[in-house]
């Protein structure tokens, strides 16, 4: 019997499928991509924005349109607002949220779902730990040589943007000992890329006040992991601007492992709009931390959040983000139109920016980022840089890859270096992404003598 | 680190799952104030924090600043009730011995100890977190502003030195101040440029004060906010 999982949203929800899409294999369940020849179909759901909510009701009408014909269980999990819990357990088989995820093989076997590996009920019952079986599960990676690694669940700041609170409830932070043991394991299979995982991933241990470690010494602990080892390089996403300390950035710059490059949401550049954002930190501490960022780690770059056209956001206050952006260069920035989620504190107020003010302010602020990532990339030309080969294009022609910075470049060479690091040159820069070419070993001896 | 203790063990329940805590009293402190005393439940909390409360049963929740303090043997919170609301007419009609599902504590409106006066800057139930400073002990020769529409709106003035206590109110005579707290700001800032300003309450307060206040040269390192909404 097989099953297909669609995860929406962010590279939490693709770290919780992960863990689901494990649990159904160890039931002897497989995994298709093709939905239309599955019997077990989930979604991993996002709250983050309305379109993801929007997919999953059409998704679930379509399978439930299927259910004349075939026999199908459908479930639902992930980032679930509780005013949408009761809407989707009327037309979703099973609902569960994530921490519950040891109830799963109960759940599909109540439903008369049965494979002869999931007859084994015992095997699962390491699973069914309320405190910390989301945990245990060993995930199915969707990658060979990058993966997430989930270190914290929940969210304890209360954005008024943001339903994330609601859906996965209080910041918990994964026990140090399970993460460092998850991170040897994949080290062991060859990872290059591993990223830690968290709503606020460097509020890790605050949670614990004092029992655990904190999320610079996490850092250090997951570094020294790499010792006598071969190369690979560590991030993280998403931190608070709130808990990024110097410790951290120290830490970063003491070890290679640790990559340079610092994603910091910003999501307005305006004191004002941070404060009914109720994001807990104004400007000044931000512009703080990024001449920490640049200063500690000079080759970092410097992703962000933003969100424009959020409720009562004025003209001069939007102005203020873009200066923001300009002062502080980002090679990227993931810019939304602010929409109202249901259950975060901000949708009680009026949306009261115009949908073209708002994407005429987003495209105002991708001008600014492909001048400030723009002039960044040009500077890059002519370097030798390392970069770690993701996959080919769409063309089949260029191979894809991401710098140590995760600068998107491409270059040609042979379809078989996807999943390992090559040394390249940058020869072109567009704005947002680099073109490069393979530096073989003696292209880089020459270049070694000439640097001599 | 070995095997969590069974002490972190329900620490860590409790951070998962809403612990329910018993109404103890129920009590109207002003029209469309209501003060609800909860069973403490060993909830341990810093001055400043606020709760999520829901109801049992029900997927609303929503966030209160607790308003006592940190050695009182239960949980305060003050109610706005908001006519035709969703939740805080149920909260308010709820009676001594019933169960509130409680998460919490959050938020990081906590007191510090930088040098300067504390002044304490509320409208309506921003009052809340103030008290709570106060009846932890962590502001000794802090002033409070707060600012309400009429008189009987203002809550719980004896917890303060009456000359470190300033009642703004905007739609009657009688207060010490007839007018907006954010008049009285402009005032004060003047006379204590080096104090730590804390804002608790509605956007527009805020708002206005951060500008008033920044105008004025406060460095805004110095200005401390929580917003109701």
């Amino acid at each position: 019997m097989k099953f297909h999982i669609i995860h929406l949203g962010c590279q939490m929800n693709q770290s919780d499928a992960e863990r689901i899409i494990a649990v159904l294999e160890g039931m002897g369940f497989e995994r298709t991509e093709d939905e239309a020849e599955a019997n077990i179909l989930g979604i991993v759901s996002c709250s983050v924005r309305q379109k993801s909510i929007d997919r999953v009701y059409t998704k679930i009408e379509e399978w439930n349109a299927r259910k004349d014909r075939s026999n199908l269980v459908t479930f639902v999990s992930g980032c679930i607002l509780p005013a949408d819990e009761p809407k989707f357990l009327k037309r979703f088989d099973l609902l569960f949220r994530i921490h519950e995820i040891g109830k799963l093989p109960d759940m599909i076997r109540q439903y008369g779902v049965v494979t002869p590996a999931s007859l084994y009920a015992d095997s699962f019952q390491h699973l069914a730990d309320p405190l910390g079986g989301f945990w245990k599960v060993r995930p199915s990676y969707s990658s060979g040589f990058e993966a997430y690694v989930p270190i914290q669940n929940g969210c304890d700041k209360f954005c008024t943007f943001c339903a994330v609170p609601y859906t996965r409830g209080r910041e918990i932070s994964r026990p140090s000992d399970d993460i460092l043991q998850e991170v040897e394991g994949l080290l062991n299979r060859g990872m290059k890329s591993i990223t830690l995982l968290g709503q606020n991933v460097n509020s890790y241990g605050l949670d614990r006040q004092g029992k655990e470690m904190s999320f610079a010494r996490l850092l250090r602990s997951v570094a020294e992991l790499g010792r006598g080892r071969p190369p690979f390089w560590v991030y993280f996403t998403s931190p608070h601007p709130r808990d990024m300390s110097l410790e951290v950035l120290q830490t970063i710059a003491e070890y290679s492992v640790l990559a340079k490059q610092i994603h910091l949401p910003l999501q307005s550049g305006d004191d004002k709009v941070l404060i009914r954002m109720n994001r807990n930190h104004g400007m000044e501490r931000y512009r703080q931390l990024v001449g920490q960022i640049r200063s500690i780690l000079p080759t970092s770059t410097l992703f962000t959040d933003i969100i424009v056209g959020f409720t009562g956001e004025t003209r001069e206050q939007f102005e203020n983000t873009k200066r923001a952006m300009e002062e502080f260069r980002y090679n990227m920035a993931y810019i939304a139109l602010y929409s109202p989620r249901p259950g975060a504190a901000s949708s009680r107020w009026p949306d009261d920016v115009p949908q073209a003010e708002k994407k005429s302010r987003l495209a105002e602020l991708t001008e600014v980022l492909r001048k400030t990532s723009g002039d960044y990339n040009r500077e890059q030309i002519g370097r030798v840089t390392t970069v770690l080969v993701d996959g080919i294009d769409r063309k089949g022609e260029y191979l894809t890859a991401r710098t140590e910075g995760r600068i998107p470049i491409r270059f040609l060479g042979p379809k078989d270096l996807v999943g390992s690091f090559a040394k390249v040159r940058i020869v072109k820069a567009a704005d947002l992404s680099l073109e490069g070419e393979l530096v073989g070993e003696e292209t880089k001896a020459v270049l070694g003598k000439m640097a001599g | 680190m070995g095997y969590p203790s069974m002490v972190d063990q329900i620490d860590r329940i409790f951070r998962i799952i809403r612990v329910i805590h018993r109404v103890l009293e129920v009590c109207e402190l002003s029209p469309g104030v209501v003060l609800l005393r909860l069973s403490r439940e060993g909830l341990i909390f810093q001055a400043g924090q606020h709760l999520l409360l829901s109801l049992p049963g029900s997927a609303l929740a929503r966030e209160y600043s607790i308003a006592s303090g940190t050695d009182d043997p239960w949980l305060d919170v003050l109610i706005r009730v908001v006519k035709g609301g969703a939740f805080s007419p149920r909260l308010a009609r709820l009676r001594p011995g019933q169960e509130v599902e409680v998460s919490g504590p959050c938020g990081f409106f906590t007191p510090n100890s930088d040098p300067g006066m504390k002044v304490l800057v509320a409208t309506g139930t921003g009052v809340a977190p103030f008290r709570s400073f106060v009846r932890s002990g962590l502001v000794q020769g802090a002033a409070l502003a707060h600012g309400v529409r009429f008189l009987n709106e203002t809550h719980w003035f004896h917890d303060w030195h009456p000359c470190r206590y300033v009642r703004c109110v905007s739609r009657e005579s009688g207060g010490d101040i007839q007018g907006r707290v954010t008049d009285w700001m402009a005032r004060a800032v003047c006379d204590i440029p080096d104090a730590q300003w804390w804002l608790c309450g509605n956007s527009v307060m805020i708002q206005e004060g951060w500008d008033l206040l920044t105008g004025a040269g406060v460095h805004p390192e110095r200005i401390h906010t929580e917003v109701y909404f």
